[in-house]
């Protein structure tokens, strides 16, 4: 029993032991008058400034992005304008060039067809001469062996030339048919 | 017969001892000036706020460290706050805030460590903080408003004859503000801190069963950690809404 009173005598509630307020007021004052001074003063604007920086730093930055991508688009446009106006320039070339193959497959074309016609005309000529010339010797043929046939039948030289007459006008008649 | 004696004298429970004042320099008896217990635990409390404010913050740097981080966070999550529940008008009195936070928030924290010291489980200390909140709005809301401030007594979205009737309640209540903003974290932090002192001394005469008052002690731990974070967030919001019903005292 002597115990137990003992121990509430110690223990009560130390919250309620109001000798104890005056001190612990007092330092509560004191730290708490330090804690502002360290907020107030130093954490505050450390921590104000070094938020205030990044988001200008942040402003900043977007900012200079936001150039380089116009620039960028810039670019863009340029490049295309360029490969645009390479397009249209080799097309030029493309077709000047097909135009310029055909001009000369044209003529080239045109060349041949008179190195040929002329040929042909020539050849012509040519066969013209040997048709000449076989016509020729066919009339001697026939002559000559008009003139042995009829000797060998009528063995009299006299009509020969008149032989010659009528074989050159059968052979004449015969190419003009 | 021995044994039941032992067993009485291990019961012997003193969860308020905790809690008592002491000096710690010189042993003569408390006297308003002496360097005690509590005034040591509010310079380790001090100290603690130094190094997590300023140290925290001594490279500057654009990108923070997780240090930089964690006091970017607080400082924004009261800036918020501040902002938020009271208005913008109201940041001015962020630094005073910002002091009130720190204090309790870290004096809660720190009286968690074994055989530490709560000075926020004091009623004399949390009676002072609210204290100060009070008189401090109630001088803000006369001097922004004058007798405007009455406005916020005199609720006219009420129906008229109900007036006088909550406006007594609301004066009632404004008065008792101080106490309940002071008396809830006063006993918040004792009531765990001496809840824990009782199951240690279960454990004390349990012998081998004393693992389960030592989970009992983890998890009250546990949520006593969380509830150092909360009572101090609670005592910081009320005092911004009180700041807020000085400055717009208007319904």
């Amino acid at each position: 029993m002597a115990a137990e009173n003992n121990v509430s005598e110690q223990a009560g509630i130390p919250q309620l032991e109001f000798s104890s307020f005056p001190n612990q007021i007092l330092w509560l004052v004191v730290f708490l008058l330090a804690i502002f001074i360290v907020v107030r003063m130093i954490a505050l604007p450390r921590i104000g400034q070094i938020v205030s920086q990044r988001e200008k730093r942040i402003k900043a930055d977007l900012e200079d992005a936001r150039k380089l991508n116009e620039k960028i688009e810039g670019l863009e446009n340029s490049i295309e304008e360029t490969l645009a106006e390479a397009k249209r320039f080799s097309e030029g070339k493309a077709a000047e060039t097909r135009n310029e193959i055909l001009e000369m497959q044209n003529k080239a074309l045109e060349e041949a067809e008179v190195t040929v016609r002329a040929e042909v005309a020539e050849a012509e000529k040519r066969i013209e001469a040997i048709q000449d010339e076989a016509l020729t010797n066919i009339r001697a043929i026939a002559n000559e062996a008009a003139v042995e046939i009829v000797n060998q039948i009528v063995p009299k030289r006299g009509i020969l030339d008149e032989i010659s007459g009528v074989v050159d006008a059968k052979v004449q008649g015969k190419t003009s048919e | 017969m021995a044994t039941e004696t032992e067993a009485e004298k291990g019961l012997e429970i003193h969860p308020m001892d905790q809690f008592l004042i002491k000096p710690v320099l010189g042993d003569g008896p408390l006297v308003w000036y002496s360097f005690s217990n509590t005034a040591m635990w509010m310079a380790i409390t001090l100290l603690g706020v130094i190094i997590f404010l300023v140290v925290g913050t001594r490279k500057k740097s654009y990108v923070p460290d997780r240090f930089q981080m964690v006091v970017e966070l607080i400082y924004g999550f009261v800036r918020n706050m501040v902002q938020d529940v009271a208005g913008r008008d109201a940041l001015p009195f962020f630094p005073y805030i910002m002091t009130a936070f720190m204090f309790v928030i870290f004096s809660n924290v720190l009286g968690l460590i074994p055989m530490s010291f709560t000075p926020t489980s004091h009623i004399a200390v949390t009676a002072t903080l609210a204290l100060t909140v009070f008189i401090s709005v109630t001088v803000i809301g006369f001097v922004k408003h004058g007798l405007g401030f009455l406005g916020l007594f005199w609720i006219s979205s009420a129906p008229l004859p109900l007036r006088p009737v909550l406006a007594v309640i609301e004066v009632m209540s404004y008065f008792v503000r101080p106490i309940s903003h002071s008396i809830r974290l006063a006993g918040n932090m004792m009531a765990g801190h001496a809840m824990i002192k009782v199951f240690a001394a279960f454990a004390g005469v349990m012998g081998l069963g004393a693992f389960v008052p030592i989970i009992a002690i983890s998890a009250v731990y546990g949520l006593e950690l969380l509830v150092a974070f909360i009572q101090a967030y609670v005592f910081t919001i009320l005092t911004c809404v009180y700041l807020k019903d000085a400055l717009h005292p208007q319904h």
